[in-house]
């Protein structure tokens, strides 16, 4: 009598085949050839979440979903039927709390002593955690390969093992040329040996290693890449391969250069325009100066002559009035005196306003400075002698000639004097000087040891109508009309305070091309 | 002394007015005045002046017109002074105070010292 096998496991609960059943993890059951469950392990009643009594006699389809049940029960039906083994089988099953779980499924079919098929013994193993490590791996491994950036995985010894299609793109190298070389087919000569024995130490002990490399691809064209090596150690700790991660910097460093000199171009550009608007700004000054120089030169010819001609009725006037005066009337004379100085005076404003405004016909002769100096300090005497001012000469014999004209350098000279002796109220000292300065140019300086310019007034100095003197006695187109006389010229006048106390004004006459070539 | 006769030609009439006075008053001169430019030829035919005083700045013509068209009449010789208030003492003395031969004098001036230059014109001071 064929003997069942099952009756040879069956031992009931708690007995040793059944004890040893249960503490196995995987699943273990066996079915009938109706599919219906005879023994089950703890394992698959923990998995349905039923005792395991109440699943005996049981099929999938009481425990499955129908269409997933139909699925295994024609599988054992198969089986059942052909005797072949199903050997891990990989299946996808919600478990009661509908979480997917993936498990490796063996069935086999169980014979009697007869070697009749009287039922099939099912093993499964959960894989789930194993399923999805192979699906992160796999995931991994298409990110690497899909990756824009080129990987290049070697083993320790820096034999390359692994690339990506980026890599191939970048360099120009298929898998099949750079496995199992080495990456020095790269090297492009750039680098000195030092640079790659410092990037092998620092990998070979464990660190990342960073930076630009230049490299030569396949077709011999060089290009930048930014490079990061990452050592990857085994469970033992041991370092079993590096991973390189490229990226072509070839585009970066251009970009940055270019933008670079962008950079450049642009600063020059802003320089260019700013010096630009500072000429433009300078021209537009001059032009609205030279609108309103011919304005006020219009302005005061007419004005002149306008106000001139009464004047010089006036004149006439008291000129003749005064004649008739009985004699001894002294305050009558001095009124009269008051009157015909009021009339030079308003002459004298004229005269400056014509003169300042009108444009200057010069007329040029050679003249020597020290001499034109000298004569003008004694247009000057009256006003020295009568303030005690002391005057010291330093002048210089044998200056170059200049081609001025005469009697307006006179003029300049004049009006600095004047200046100087004016500052010094109480008497001091003038110091006229002739020279040659470091470039040959001939200089005169008028020095005084008056209280100095305050410093509120050193930028209006030259402003035409500027005058620090009471009224009546500047018109404040002395230093405007000095300064554009030496303009005029080709000449230069400055006011300096002088450390030492006092103001020294000086007069330079640039060197002509004429005047180089007369030699000195 | 005969007084010297001069012919003041100057389109303010009270300007001309004054010179006379003063140069009148001194005994030494007759003056002629002219306050219309285009009369001055006209003039100078009838009072036959020794020496003719000229404004520059004048309506319709400029004292330079005037004193060309007397010379190129018979007053070829007559000497001339220019008396003008758009020129500036300074800007005179620049030329000599005087402008192609022509002596000049600029407005205002006190009558002593016109008086003067008319004297050295005239030869004599």
């Amino acid at each position: 009598m064929s003997r069942d096998p099952f009756s040879m496991l069956l031992t009931g609960p708690g007995t040793g085949v059944q004890s040893l059943l249960d503490a196995l993890p995987d699943q273990f059951y066996i079915k009938d050839t109706h599919c219906r469950f005879v023994f089950v392990n703890s394992a698959i009643a923990h998995f349905l979440n039923r005792p395991a009594a109440e699943l005996i006699g049981k099929t999938d389809r009481d425990l499955f979903p129908h269409r997933l049940a139909d699925e295994f029960m024609a599988e054992e039906k198969e089986l059942l039927a052909s005797g072949r083994p199903l050997v891990n089988r990989e299946v996808c099953i919600a478990d009661p709390t509908d979480k997917l779980r993936w498990e490796l499924t063996t069935k086999i079919v169980l014979r009697d002593d007869g070697g009749q098929i009287v039922g099939l013994l099912g093993i499964n193993r959960d894989i789930t955690e194993h399923k999805q490590a192979e699906e992160q791996l796999r995931l991994q491994g298409e990110a690497l390969v899909a990756a824009a950036n080129a990987i290049i995985i070697t083993d320790s010894a820096g034999v390359v093992r692994w690339v990506n299609p980026a890599f191939t793109k970048l360099t120009g190298y298929t898998a099949d040329e750079v496995i199992g070389a080495n990456p020095r087919i790269l090297k492009s000569g750039q680098h000195d040996p030092a640079f790659y024995r410092q990037m092998w130490e620092t990998i070979k002990s464990g660190q990342v290693w960073r930076g630009d490399v230049v490299n030569k691809r396949k077709d011999g064209s060089l290009y930048t890449e930014e490079m990061i090596i990452t050592p990857v150690r085994n469970v033992g700790h041991e370092i079993t391969h590096f991973i390189a991660i490229k990226q072509d910097a070839t585009e970066r460093k251009r970009a940055q250069e270019q933008l670079q000199q962008l950079n450049a171009d642009l600063a020059r550009s802003q320089l260019e325009l700013l010096e630009t608007y500072e000429n433009l700004k300078r021209a537009q000054a001059e032009l609205i100066q030279a609108e309103k120089m011919e304005i006020v030169g219009r302005l005061a010819a007419g004005v002149a002559h306008e106000v001139r001609n009464p004047l010089a009725i006036l004149a006439m006037g008291l000129g003749y009035v005064e004649g008739n005066l009985p004699p001894n009337q002294p305050t009558t004379t001095a009124v009269f005196e008051t009157m015909r100085d009021a009339i030079v005076r308003a002459d004298a404003i004229i005269c400056e306003l014509l003169d300042f405004s009108s444009p200057r016909v010069l007329n040029l002769t050679d003249q020597d400075v020290t001499r034109l100096a000298d004569r003008s300090l004694l247009l000057v005497q009256h006003e020295v002698r009568r303030r005690k001012i002391e005057i010291v000469r330093e002048f210089a014999p044998d200056l170059p000639l200049q081609r001025v004209d005469r009697i307006r350098i006179e003029q300049v000279f004049v009006n600095l004097f004047m200046n100087a002796i004016h500052a010094m109220a109480e008497g001091g000292r003038l110091t006229v000087r002739t020279l040659r300065d470091a470039t040959g140019a001939v200089v005169a300086e008028i020095c005084d040891n008056g209280p100095g310019i305050p410093v509120a007034h050193l930028e209006k100095m030259f402003t035409p109508f500027f005058t620090t003197k009471p009224v009546g006695i500047g018109t404040g187109l002395g230093l405007a009309v000095a300064k554009s006389i030496l303009a005029q010229h080709g000449g230069e006048l400055t006011v300096a305070n002088q450390p030492a106390g006092g103001v020294c004004a000086r007069i330079i006459f640039h060197k002509t091309d004429k005047e180089a070539g007369h030699g000195t | 002394m005969e007084p010297r006769r001069v012919l003041v030609i100057d389109d303010e009439a009270t300007f001309t007015n004054l010179v006379k006075l003063n140069l009148e008053k001194t005994g030494r001169f007759a003056v002629r005045e002219v306050n219309n430019p285009t009369e001055a030829l006209a003039a100078a035919r009838e009072f036959r002046p020794q020496v003719v005083l000229l404004d520059v700045i004048m309506p319709g013509r400029d004292g330079g017109q005037v004193l060309a068209e007397l010379r190129a009449h018979e007053f070829t010789y007559l000497p001339a002074i220019f008396v003008t208030a758009t020129m500036t003492q300074h800007g005179l003395q620049q030329r000599d105070d005087q402008i192609d031969g022509v002596p000049f004098i600029a407005k205002p001036v006190e009558p002593k010292k016109l008086i003067k230059r008319i004297e050295e014109v005239l030869g004599y001071s």
